[in-house]
């Protein structure tokens, strides 16, 4: 009873092959379906499960035969709409629609029944833990399917310490979260190479390992019994006797929590891990130390349930293993990944759903866990951004802000050359200088020699053109100099300075920087943000600075979104800055990945075949651009294999083939050298 | 006490080679992990007690045939492999291109739907597996090795073997090993891609059916929850013995099999499950290939 | 025998082929050559059904290919030998072989082709149950040709063959595949060595930026300087 498949354009013949999929399913569920005791050929439920399975199955067809009558303008449709919601979004003030949702949040509960208000709190404690699991999966990308472990930390810190030591319970609650995040250090330290499943796998294993342990460790947790007896919080000597005062306390704790993950994910850790998350190796290049942003995930989410743990602690007043199963992992994940993953609306939103929906259909509860199963395969199939298409960031408020202020405050921000004052100086300084120089550059891969002994050196103020044909090693030399690959042998000085061993993210720091052959642009945010990524190690915003956001971080914020705005004019993308970076044209989207690189403020720019894919128009803006780029200080080192860019800007031109440099010099000279002729066109080759 | 520890340590490891390998060869040819896969083995388990009870009520069989062990193993294959086909064409075959995300999610799904749907369909309660012809033992100084346990090492061997062959000398065995190796390159000798990973998820169903009927009879008691635990304790053999390799998960299976028995024996019985984990943990952390897989090469 | 209509291909979001068109003989061998990026291994692979065209049509001996998977595609006829020589390394050289031939139930008929196959690369018959991924550059070439041979196609694609391998192995592969054409086989090579190409082919086709923007006699244009200039530029 899965959703049946996306694949609608396989479907010759959809209405008969619905239903005999459905009676498939009916067939699978049957034997299951027998009585034991008494066995007999029952074919009540197993028609009922394949009545379902056409309802669905029909369902889906009317969405793919509506989709299919009418793509373009439903398309058109929906992109007006969003953006219309975008234009709003930002004109509207939001503010008094949210006083008004937390009015009701404080006011309608006061109506409400004991068991209500229950729920009610059991869906804060979710939203709370929801919205600290969409910072580790949902941001930053990493998925944690051990979670529910931190939300143990925290109820048992609370248990114990409550319990054996006499702590308040304001007192354990930051100490609960504290301790939460340090586990979150700890579980994600020795998981930081790990990617995609392997990485949920080995969370799972540290939560299980946890869970287990609590089971078991009876002098210490209390064993399969736990904890009783857990006080109950107060407050100026008045103790939280009704379930209305708990509703108040997570409600304060759920606010809590919106406010900062807000603010987290507007700030320039924000921006990292959604870079992260887009794209690993990109984000790397930009500047972003990936292992202190993945533990800052994992640590900053841990907080959060930690927070609940201790309110859990004290709401039951009495816990067990039994709470901090797999399965409670698992619900945790649904919600933000059924609400929109990233998304806070979204997560919320999910977190209700997935708790109220159950709470409204009482007699259908048992069949929770089986919706939730078929929901999640569902919605991954049909739908993977979520409910609220949460894969988009909404446009922060934030921008707002710092955008009235930039008008407010008028041109301050330099227009022209802005920030490249420290370059050009040297440049003027040290024009003969050579800035980057490769000494008996070596790579080897397996049995093959990628590079071999490469001797290549850029001067300061030069374009300088690296070409050869297909394989000759150009892209593993670009790899080589900007850390995404180890050399076996050889050295890459800049500035005199060796680069081999450094993270790539360091590499950016001191001043050189690339584009990549196969653009690798952040999808899932906007152009302007794509490019302020590219200054993050120029930035110093860190955790404190996130959530309380002082004078110097806001003065930090408004200086990068001047530059990004100025680099952006400089490519010619000013009309673009708000697009989602998957909607430019290919054109443009290399542009992009230009001015990204540039806001790092490079000394030395590795351009890996900028103009792949553009028409002779878009080309020759191209060959201005890296002219204009030269002039304000940066020197270029390009790889391209339109001759007619590489011959037209090239200062300078090495050729590689076959790992080997085999020749350098002028364009003209390599355009006539036999040598290189060879390598391209074969030996005794065409002559004029 | 150390003969009695290795041999229940064998006959433990000979089933988590079996639910291994489903794991090992779907890693292996679409790069999932098949968290559904544990179920499969659940659902193996309960088609045996299901079939038993309908040729008992259809007065067909009695229990000291072995025709109906045959019979339970049959139906049990067929069904699971049945289920695992359809679980592959529905819940991850539409989400080939996605993100590395959405299998995962999806699959944990139908684990979920699966245990759920068992649980309702079945009861929660533990279900007793029929007993069987299978008695007596051998007595050996130190320990005692059950016939039941001598049968499940014996059939798990002959399956292993089974595969063996199929990979090895078969023509769909060794398209399955092309198609693990590069999916494209075997399109383009002409290999029909899809088939193969649906025959792939038919076997690694049947050995986890298999597995299931065997574990019925062996503990006598069943319920819906035992795939979840079963299944983490095959991916860890999985991964221990490199996942994608099939002899990997043989060894693995073993191994984690021998090393789960003996801690269990010599150093808690309570924390035996946190072996599995910790093994899981360290292997995926230090050396994720495993012991007969290849370093996997670094991205550029 | 083999006809491409204004095919038009992306690669997400790139335009790799612009409306390209083309015709290969039966009997000939057929040539593309142009500078890296021109778009050649595109060509092949929207033949051989890997990327499908989003406009445009391809037609082999009167049947439409352009949308059907690339297992059929293999079954019609056309098998390729991809670029960087892709042999499957966990399998022995005979079983390389041997997943030629997997579109094939005729085993008298592939048991020759086997021979046949040794016959032309005898290096090939010595190592039969060495693991592919050992051999050298060269070999592993001879046997993703010989691989793609054993299913008896009757139009053969050439993705640079002569990539990374030494000049002396160059002219053998050269040599073969003359060879191969002799025991009439049509074959389609996409090239970056002009000068090889162009001698072992009766046709050539010249692309640039997803476009043919030339095509003659292969001796002809060995002689056109244009030829060069599409390489290192004006």
């Amino acid at each position: 009873m899965r959703a049946p498949s996306r694949s609608a354009l396989l479907y010759r013949r959809p209405l008969p092959r619905i239903v005999l999929i459905s009676l498939w399913l009916g067939l699978l569920s049957l034997p299951l379906m027998m009585e034991m005791e008494a066995p007999y050929f029952g074919l009540g439920r197993p028609l009922m499960v394949s009545g379902v399975a056409v309802l669905l199955g029909f369902m889906q067809w009317l969405v793919s035969q509506w989709r299919r009558a009418s793509p373009v303008w439903m398309d058109r449709m929906m992109e007006a709409g969003g953006a219309t919601i975008r234009n709003l979004a930002q004109r509207v003030d939001r503010r008094p629609l949210y006083a008004l949702a937390l009015a009701c949040a404080v006011v309608i509960p006061l109506g409400l029944n004991r068991y209500h208000i229950d729920v009610l709190t059991q869906v804060g404690i979710y939203v709370t833990l929801a919205l600290g699991l969409n910072i580790v999966v949902g941001l930053a990308g990493l998925l944690n399917l051990g979670y529910i472990a931190f939300y143990a930390v925290g109820a048992y810190a609370y248990g114990l310490l409550a319990t054996r030591v006499g702590l308040s319970f304001w007192e354990v609650l930051p100490l609960g979260a504290a301790l939460a995040a340090i586990f979150g250090v700890l579980l994600g330290a020795p998981a930081l190479r790990l990617r995609g499943d392997y990485l949920a796998i080995t969370t799972l294993g540290f939560g299980e390992m946890i869970r287990i342990v609590l089971n078991n460790w009876d002098s210490f947790t209390g064993g399969p019994n736990g904890i009783i007896e857990i006080p109950r919080p107060s407050l100026f000597g008045f103790t939280f006797f009704h379930p209305i005062h708990y509703y108040y306390l997570i409600l304060a704790i759920v606010l809590l929590t919106i406010f900062v993950v807000n603010r987290l994910n507007q700030s320039r850790l924000g921006r990292a891990w959604t870079a992260m998350r887009d794209d690993e190796i990109a984000a790397e290049v930009m500047g972003i130390d990936l292992v202190k942003t993945k533990l800052l995930a994992f640590s900053l989410g841990a907080t959060w349930a930690g927070l609940a743990g201790v309110f859990f602690a004290s709401k039951m007043t009495f816990i067990s293993p039994e709470s901090f199963t797999f399965f409670e992992s698992v619900i945790v994940l649904c919600m933000v990944v059924l609400g929109g993953m990233g998304s806070v609306p979204g997560v919320i939103l999910g977190a209700a759903m997935l708790l109220i929906l159950p709470e409204l259909m009482r007699q259908f509860a048992q069949y929770r866990m089986l919706v939730f199963g078929a929901a999640m395969v569902g919605m991954m199939v049909m739908r993977p951004e979520g409910l609220l298409a949460a894969r988009r960031r909404a446009i922060p408020l934030w921008r707002k802000e710092v955008s009235r202020a930039t008008v407010v405050s008028g041109p301050q921000a330099p227009s022209t050359g802005s920030g490249q004052v420290g370059p050009t100086v040297q440049l003027q300084k040290d024009a003969s200088m050579t800035l980057l120089a490769t000494r008996k550059l070596s790579v080897d891969f397996g049995g093959l020699r990628a590079l071999d002994m490469v001797d290549l050196s850029v001067k300061a103020g030069e374009i300088v053109g690296l070409i050869g044909p297909n394989g000759a090693g150009k892209t593993t030399f670009f790899n080589c100099v900007t850390g995404l690959c180890a050399p076996t042998s050889g050295e890459v000085l800049y500035r005199g300075q060796n680069l081999v061993g450094l993270r790539p993210n360091q590499v950016t720091a001191k001043g050189v920087t690339r584009t990549f052959q196969n653009i690798r642009l952040f999808r899932d945010m906007t152009v302007l943000e794509n490019v302020m990524v590219g200054s993050h190690c120029r930035m110093h915003a860190a955790v404190v600075g996130a959530i309380f956001r002082p004078k110097g971080v806001i003065k930090e914020e408004e200086e990068l979104v001047a530059k990004a705005r100025d680099l952006l004019r400089f490519v010619g993308l000013e009309e673009k800055t708000d697009l989602w970076a998957s909607q430019l044209p290919y054109g443009d989207q290399r542009r992009l990945e230009i001015a990204r690189a540039m806001a790092s403020d490079p000394t030395l720019l590795l351009l890996d075949e900028p103009a792949a894919g553009m028409n002779p128009q878009e080309t020759n803006a191209l060959m201005d651009l890296i002219h204009l780029i030269r002039a304000r200080g940066i020197t270029v080192l390009l790889i391209e294999h339109h001759m007619k860019v590489v011959m037209g800007i090239s200062e300078r031109v090495v050729v590689l083939d076959h790992g080997v440099k085999i020749a350098e010099g002028t364009p003209e000279a390599i355009r006539a050298d036999s040598r290189v002729i060879d390598a391209y066109l074969g030996k005794e080759s065409i002559r004029a | 006490m150390l003969l009695q520890q290795l041999v229940n340590g064998l006959t433990l490891g000979s089933v988590y080679a079996l639910i291994a390998l489903g794991y090992t060869m779907v890693y292996g040819i679409i790069g999932l992990i098949n968290f559904a896969h544990g179920e499969i083995y659940m659902l193996g388990a309960y088609m045996g007690i299901v079939t038993f009870s309908l040729l008992t009520a259809l007065h067909l069989t009695s229990p000291d045939s072995g025709v109906t062990l045959l019979l339970m193993m049959i139906v049990a294959i067929l069904f699971c492999g049945a289920y695992g086909v359809t679980i592959e064409r529905l819940a991850y075959r539409p989400l080939r291109t996605a993100p590395r995300l959405s299998p995962l999610i999806s699959a944990l799904g139908v684990s979920i739907f699966l245990q759920n749907f068992v649980m309702l369909a079945q009861g929660p309660r533990d279900k007793g597996f029929p007993e069987l012809f299978i008695q007596g033992g051998i007595d050996l100084p130190g320990g005692r090795i059950s016939a039941i346990q001598l049968f499940i090492m014996a059939t798990s061997v002959l399956m292993m073997f089974a595969l063996h062959l199929l990979v090895r000398r078969t023509k769909i065995g060794k398209a399955m090993r092309a198609t693990a190796q590069d999916k494209q390159m075997a399109s383009l000798v002409g290999i029909d891609v899809n088939q193969v990973i649906s025959v792939t998820f038919l076997i690694g169903s049947a050995l986890a059916a298999v597995a299931g009927v065997m574990v019925g009879m062996y503990y006598g008691l069943i319920n819906f929850y035992i795939g979840y635990m079963a299944g983490i304790k095959a991916f860890t053999a999985a991964v221990l013995g490199g996942i994608g390799s099939i002899p990997g998960a043989m060894i693995g299976g073993v191994l984690l099999g021998l090393i789960e028995s003996l801690g269990a024996g010599y150093i808690s019985s309570e924390y035996k499950d946190v072996f599995a984990f910790a093994i899981l943990v360290l292997v995926l952390i230090f050396r994720p290939s495993g012991l007969l897989g290849e370093d996997s090469s670094k991205r550029v | 025998m083999l006809r491409l209509q204004e095919v038009h291909a992306h690669y997400g979001a790139i335009h790799a082929l612009r409306g390209v068109n083309l015709e290969v003989e039966e009997g000939q061998i057929v040539t593309l050559i142009g500078a890296n990026g021109a778009g050649k291994s595109s060509t092949l692979m929207a033949i051989s059904g890997i990327i499908r065209p989003t406009a445009g049509r391809i037609i082999f001996e009167g049947e439409d290919l352009t949308h059907l998977p690339s297992h059929a595609i293999v079954r019609r006829g056309i098998s390729q030998v991809p670029e960087g020589r892709r042999i499957f390394p966990k399998l022995t050289v005979l079983e390389n072989l041997e997943m030629g031939a997997y579109t094939r139930a005729d085993t008298a008929q592939i048991r020759q082709d086997l021979d046949r196959v040794f016959l032309l690369f005898p290096l090939l018959k010595d190592r039969q149950s060495q693991l592919s991924g050992t051999l050298s550059g060269g070999e592993q070439q001879m046997l993703a040709i010989g691989r793609a041979l054993m299913a008896r196609p009757r139009l053969l694609l050439l993705d640079e063959p002569s990539l990374g391998l030494a000049p002396k192995l160059v002219e053998t592969i050269f040599e073969v595949i003359r060879e191969i054409n002799a025991q009439s086989t049509t074959i389609m090579l996409v090239e970056q060595n002009a000068h090889m190409a162009l001698q072992v082919a009766a046709k050539g086709y010249v692309m640039e930026v997803g476009r043919i923007v030339l095509t003659d006699e292969a001796e002809h244009l060995m002689a056109n300087e244009d030829v060069r200039n599409a390489y290192l530029g004006e």
